[in-house]
Order: C-alpha cells, then structure tokens, then sequence
C-alpha cells in the first residue's frame, strides 16, 4: 500500500478541509484533471447508468483502475469513455502495486481518441458509388473495430538494412552516443541525430505522448529521418528532398 | 480573425487535437488545445522546441517543416517565419489535408505576424489572490475551486 494512501487526511474522506462541490456538466476528463492537477492522493468511485469503476490517484498520477471487466489501462479507458455519471471520493483498499502505467494526458487523450472513432462509426457512410473520383483515403468502416497500428510504425529491427539511393550521409549510434557505423561526413549528423532524438523524447513525455517512434524533418535541401532501432541504436538518415526514402517513411509511420 | 480562431480551423481535419503557436524565444503566442494541455507545460516544451529547431538548422538550411512521431500521435511543427506553428494529431492524420489545412493557417498567421505577442506568463498560484465571486462553480481557467483547491 502507497504509504500516502494511508494517511486518511488524503484519501478523500469525510474529514477533509475545503470545500466540497456538487458540478453539473463537467466532463469526466475535466475532473480527472482537476485531481491530477492538484497532485492528489485519494480513490474516487465513478458510477454511470449500472456501471461502477474505480480510479486511484497517487501524487496527481492514475496509478490503478478498475471496471467491472477490467483492471489497469484498459479499466481506465473504459470509465473515461462514459459520457454522464458521478464521481466521488471514497474509501475504496489501495492496490499492493500500480496497475496503471501510462501517464494521465495520454489517458485522456486515448479515451478521446476511442470515442472519436466510435462516433465516427455511428456517421452514415455516404454511398461511394455516386461519388466520382477516388477518395483520398478508405472511409473507415461503419461496423469493423478500428484497425491496430499497422506493423510498419513498430522500431526496425538492428541492422535493417534500406534502399540507400540518394542517401548523403547515415549515421548509426549506440544508445551512449558511440558511433558505430555511418556513411559520409558523419561527426556534425551524429551530434544532431543524439541530441534531436534526446529533445524528441523529453518533449513527447512532457506532453504525456506514448514511445517515441520517428523524427522527420525537412529543410529547403534535405530531408533527415531520425529513430530507434529496438536494440535502442539511434539512426540518422540524410538525403537531398528529391531522394526516394518513401519504403522507410512508411516503414516509420509517417 | 483572431489568431486562434485561425488554429482552431485545423480541427475541420479529422484525428487533429489541437495546435499552437511559439514565439522564436519559444514562448506561448496562442493556441488551441484541449484543457489537458495545462499552458504551464509550454514553458519547459517551448524552449526545448525552439533549441530542436536550432539544432537542426546548425548548417544553415532553414527548417520548414518537423514532424515527431509517437506510437499513437504526431507533434508537427512547421516554422511561419521566426514562429513556430504545433499540431497535434493522432498518428493516422491524414497527411495531405493536414498539409493543406497547416499551409492555409501559416498564410494566415504569417500575415498577422507583426501583431501576435506572446501569453503573458502565468502567475504562481500561490499568489494568485481569489477573485470576489470565486465560488465552487467556474466560469473559465483560473477561477475553479474545487475540493477546496483553486486551479
């Protein structure tokens, strides 16, 4: 049990100071933010129609969830999917260990993300074969779930190997900075590909992003692509823009 | 328009959840982002940011465009001048309508350019003194009280 959740003056009871409101039309989202900015420490029972879930704040952070169906990430999705409830503190026993690992924004931003796409199932599809042209991309289906990352965003592998047509200059890095192979004037595009991916990374966690995938930037000359091979070897990739890097684009999910 | 009427034109793109707008100093000019993004974020993120771009132009090619890829999102940047313009989307965006819908909103912003300040900064908290009719509703950020804290 976290030693915080046994102080009873910071579980939510009864007995604590302030104030104690009653907010009508505040979205569930808007008061998991109110506790995770107040680094809260306290359990909160969320009923909604015959549902009952659990979410337990720790130092403002979503540390354990339940549903009736599921435990961790998955309960913590499925209660920030309700659209209409209630929400209170309650005494509800603590966790022996976090079940929940993903930061609070990222929570919040997934259940977003879930409930965009359920609505957008419920949108009538308009009927294509009145349509004329090809659509820029394939509706999403109307009854299918939505489809999983497609395995061409996942890190390659160490040692993939691409069409190097075009490319100028490739680094690739041990995760400490040691250069283990490149090609062309390397020293400048090792530093760079280091210290983008390093910035990368504290700016996704910052703003409660999930593992950092890929970096691409593009430039008046060149387009650089920069990532983690799984082993955690960083690359650094740079080419003239008319060069052809669409299989490792699309290989990155861009 | 103002400038964030012109970010909020972004969302007419599925899968965006908002944008922003940096100062080259990296400060906060406006933006358009669900609540969950708290401003005070920006103060750690902007600077980083703007040192990204920096880094990227060490030999002197300018940056146009940036694009961060996480397992779920996308953080793209693209640079109006010495501002940097932020969007967020999840990672099946589509690319070339979010393209069209970034360049239309860089001709916009670039044209107020001269006119766009960055945020104030936010005051600390704790010496925020509570306005007369705070109560345990709110009416808009910085006025809510609740569970006997004010945010």
């Amino acid at each position: 049990m976290p030693a915080a959740a046994k102080d009873p003056s910071r579980t939510g009871s009864t007995g604590e100071s302030g104030f104690s409101a009653n907010i009508t039309g505040a979205s569930l989202a808007d008061l998991v933010q109110l506790e995770c900015l107040a680094n809260s420490t306290l359990a909160v029972r969320v009923v909604s129609g015959a549902e009952v879930g659990y979410l337990y704040f720790q130092a403002g952070q979503i540390v354990h969830a339940m549903s009736s169906d599921a435990v961790g990430d998955g309960a913590a999705l499925e209660i920030l999917g309700w659209d209409r409830g209630s929400f209170e503190p309650c005494n509800a026993g603590w966790p022996t260990s976090p079940t929940v690992n993903r930061p609070w924004q990222a929570l919040l931003m997934h259940a977003a993300t879930i409930r965009d796409e359920a609505r957008r199932r419920t949108v009538v599809d308009f009927p294509r074969e009145r349509t004329q042209g090809t659509p820029m991309q394939k509706p999403p289906s109307p009854i299918t779930p939505p489809p999983l990352p497609p395995k061409t965003s996942e890190a390659p592998q160490s040692g993939t190997t691409f069409d190097t047509q075009g490319i100028e200059r490739a680094v690739r890095l041990e995760a400490d900075g040691r250069l283990l192979a490149s090609r062309g004037d390397a020293e400048e595009l090792a530093a760079i590909t280091a210290y983008t991916m390093r910035l990368a990374l504290l700016i996704g966690e910052r703003l409660g992003m999930e593992e950092l995938r890929a970096v691409e930037c593009v430039t008046a000359e060149h387009r650089r692509l920069f990532y983690a091979e799984r082993n955690g070897n960083l690359i650094g990739i740079e080419a003239p823009n008319d060069a052809d890097l669409s299989t490792l684009r699309e290989r990155l999910g861009f | 328009m103002e400038v964030t009427e012109t970010l909020a034109s972004l969302r007419d793109v599925d899968d965006v959840r908002g944008s922003f707008l940096l100062s080259a100093q990296g400060r906060l000019v406006a933006r358009d982002l669900p609540s969950m993004f708290h401003s005070e974020i920006f103060s750690e993120i902007g600077p980083r940011l703007v040192r990204l771009r920096e880094t990227l132009e060490t030999d002197g090619d300018d940056l146009s465009a940036l694009t961060l890829r996480f397992s779920e999102h996308k953080l793209h940047l693209r640079t109006v001048g010495e501002l940097l313009l932020g969007v967020v989307t999840s990672a099946k965006v589509n690319g070339p309508a979010l393209r069209m819908a970034i360049n239309l909103v860089a001709r916009r912003v670039a044209s107020q350019g001269s006119d766009l300040r960055p945020e104030p900064e936010t005051a600390p908290k704790a010496e925020t003194p509570p306005p007369p009719s705070a109560g345990p509703a709110h009416s808009e950020r910085g006025d809510i009280v609740f569970r006997g804290r004010r945010f």
